[in-house]
């Protein structure tokens, strides 16, 4: 088990290096002079050569990129060209909303798609079933901002339950923060659980109809625990595989959620660096979002054990 | 009625589907099983043997109509019982086993704890207990290393020991019945004899009775008590296993027996198979179902359904030409005795 664990860490090494040197050359491999490209249309020549010496853009490419991971190592990742902040800081800033909603979300797919899914593989062919895969349909075909606009209506505007908008820090309590997420987190756990809800019924639909299921059943077991403990544990690596990689879409769908809900997020931060041809903050996000995907991979990874036990005793 | 039966079956009939395309998989099959007996179903794959089964077990889908004048367990109806009682028979009193031990345990659990949650399914004992129980099973069924096997994955053991498992679990509550539905026909030659002596052993010791399912007449002769033969989902022949090894009433029995080495004579002839296959039942078809395949088929087996019917104590055959057989093989021909009534 440790070693299944030590293998897994070692091989995010090269994961994070290629990150690292991509983000790094995103500037570089642009088309152009990269400081005319930030400077922007209208700059002047003074401009243009202020950045150039800012960003360090007239030394040779692997000195530049040996003092962006110098910096890197203290987590300096530069200053903004537009606002002067360090990124780090921005980003600091920022970071909370984001990975609490990411967080709400995925806690509420987990808590909806899951069971929808198993229930669905369950009844397969009957009208809840049908009912649950039509849902899924729509949370594929449906863009999230028009899904938070309707839930802004109803729930806010014409009922008054939740805020319209906004984010309540953590700081000043739970409930209150998690209140300001309850609608930006519906609106995107319903994309979400699209395709985890698909994901979960086929896997459970095909185990459902195993030998050992039978087994299940024909010792005594009543439907709650065989679908809940004997196939769902069998179900989890592809479940849990899902939700993994449908966290990387989820990271765009956050951005218009961020801007509906008006959440000074990472988002929008990140929508806001882009017009501004923000380059280190870009950069800085982009490092960010990487880092989060690759743990949320690797904690995908290590759980695969949880669920099958010949991944454990491979990595023996 | 004198004591019913411990396992009661009468005119059962498992369907597929619905309208012309629907597949009688089993149909009026009645048998009955006393307690510590062993009967033994067989017939070739695919006459209906694991439909039965799985139908006496309540273990069908939703795609299966199941239905029976009588099915029951130890006089309890399992006809039309809450899916709780069902849940509380089976397992307890009633348990099976199933042909492909690779498959049949859950990939995901230990040994031990499959073993543990069948007693703990039915039994309050807590968790120490059952898992002492689990132990004393896989030592019972003689799984070496029982300790180290109890918190084994599935993965970890051959099929053999998979199957030892599967008994364990299964007898765990000491069942009053086993179905173990062709236990042996994933295994390799020398396994199957190991597993089969172990439930032999087992239901001596437990004075469990067994239904075995196998299309092997060597497995029968091995085990069976009485014997019921199936062809195209129908009981062609029942009775105790001696006197049908003896003298087989059924020309698909006969087939059946021509086709394994004899085993009590020294008789190391060719085996015959029995020519072409068994059909796929989708409607009523008037004739033997058997009569296409069958040497001793005359024009009125296509025209008439044999029913089974009565022939000897404890025997019965459905033939139409079962007089005549008889008395072709006797040397000398006898009036044709219509002596049962429908
Ligand atoms: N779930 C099912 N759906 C449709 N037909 C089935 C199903 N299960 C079994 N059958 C059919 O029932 C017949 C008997 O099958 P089975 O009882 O498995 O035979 P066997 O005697 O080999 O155990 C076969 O023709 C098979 O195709
Ligand atoms: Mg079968």
């Amino acid at each position: 088990m440790l070693k299944y664990v030590g293998l897994r860490l070692v091989a995010v090494i090269p994961v994070v290096a290629f990150v690292v040197v991509a983000v790094f050359l995103l500037l570089h491999l642009a088309p152009g002079d990269p400081a005319a490209l930030i400077a922007g249309e209208n700059a002047s020549p003074q401009q243009v050569a202020l950045i150039r010496a800012r960003l360090h853009l007239d030394e040779p490419l692997l000195a530049q990129f040996w003092m962006w991971l110098a910096h890197l190592g203290t987590l300096d990742l530069g200053n903004s060209i537009f606002s002067n902040q360090p990124v780090a800081r921005l980003i600091a800033q920022r970071i909370e909303p984001t990975l609490m909603l990411a967080i709400a979300t995925t806690v509420l797919t987990v808590l909806f798609a899951v069971p929808a899914g198993v229930f669905a593989a369950w009844k397969s062919g009957s009208t809840l079933d049908r009912g649950v895969m039509l849902m899924s349909v729509s949370g594929f075909s449906i863009p999230v901002f028009v899904i938070g606009y309707a839930l802004i209506y109803v729930f806010a505007i014409q009922l008054h339950w939740l805020p319209v908008q906004g984010y309540k820090p953590l700081a000043g309590g739970l409930w209150p923060c998690l209140r300001s997420l309850l609608l930006p987190s519906i609106a995107l756990a319903l994309l979400f659980s699209a395709l985890v809800a698909r994901v979960a019924r086929a896997t459970v639909l095909e185990i459902l109809s195993e030998d050992y299921i039978r087994t299940a059943q024909a010792k005594g077991a009543r439907t709650p625990r065989v679908l809940l403990l004997h196939a769902l544990k069998n179900a989890g690596v592809p479940i849990v595989t899902v939700i993994g990689l449908g966290f990387a879409s989820l990271i765009g769908g956050m951005v218009v959620t961020e801007s509906v809900f008006n959440i000074p997020g990472m988002g929008r931060l990140t929508v806001d660096a882009i017009m501004h041809r923000d380059y280190p903050v870009v950069q800085g996000v982009m490092l960010t979002f990487s880092v989060v995907l690759i743990v949320v991979n690797l904690l995908v990874d290590l759980s695969y054990s949880l669920f099958d036990p010949r991944i454990r005793y491979r990595g023996k | 009625m004198i004591g019913s039966p411990l396992l009661d079956v009468a005119n059962l009939s498992v369907t597929f589907g619905s309208g012309p395309a629907a597949v009688r998989a089993a149909v009026g099959v009645s048998f009955t099983l006393e307690a510590g007996r062993t009967l033994c179903l067989v017939g070739e794959s695919g006459s209906g043997k694991s439909v039965t089964a799985l139908a006496v077990m309540g273990l069908h889908g939703k795609g299966a109509h199941v239905a029976a004048d009588r099915l029951a367990l130890a006089g309890e109806s399992l006809t039309g019982v809450s899916p709780a009682r069902l849940a509380a028979i089976r397992g307890r009193e009633i348990s099976m086993i199933f042909q492909n031990p690779m498959s049949s345990l859950n990939p995901a659990f230990t040994i031990g704890y499959q073993i543990a949650e069948a007693i703990r399914l039915h039994e309050a004992v807590d968790k120490a207990a059952a898992r002492r129980r689990a132990l004393d099973m896989l030592e019972h069924v003689r799984i070496p290393d029982a300790r180290r096997h109890l918190d084994s994955y599935p993965h970890a053991l051959s099929g053999g020991m998979r199957q030892r498992a599967m008994v364990a679990m299964a007898l765990a509550c000491r069942p009053k019945i086993l179905i173990a539905d062709e236990p042996t026909t994933a295994l390799d030659v020398t396994v199957q004899a190991q597993i089969l002596d172990l439930i032999e052993t087992l239901q001596r010791e437990f004075a469990t009775a067994v239904l075995l399912i196998t299309h092997d007449l060597g497995v029968v002769a091995e085990m069976a008590d009485e014997v019921a033969v199936m062809y195209a989902g129908r009981i062609v022949e029942k009775g105790p296993a001696a006197a049908l090894f003896d003298a087989p009433a059924h020309p698909y029995t006969e087939g059946l027996l021509a086709a394994v080495p004899d085993h009590r004579s020294a008789r190391k002839e060719r085996l015959s198979e029995i020519p072409g296959n068994v059909p796929v039942v989708n409607r009523e078809i008037p004739g033997c179902a058997f009569a296409p395949r069958c040497a001793r088929a005359r024009p009125v087996c296509a025209e008439r359904s044999p029913r089974l019917e009565a022939i000897a104590a404890g025997r019965a055959s459905a033939c139409l030409r079962r007089a005549e057989i008889e008395a072709e093989r006797a040397g000398h021909v006898l009036p044709c005795r219509e002596d049962r009534h429908a």
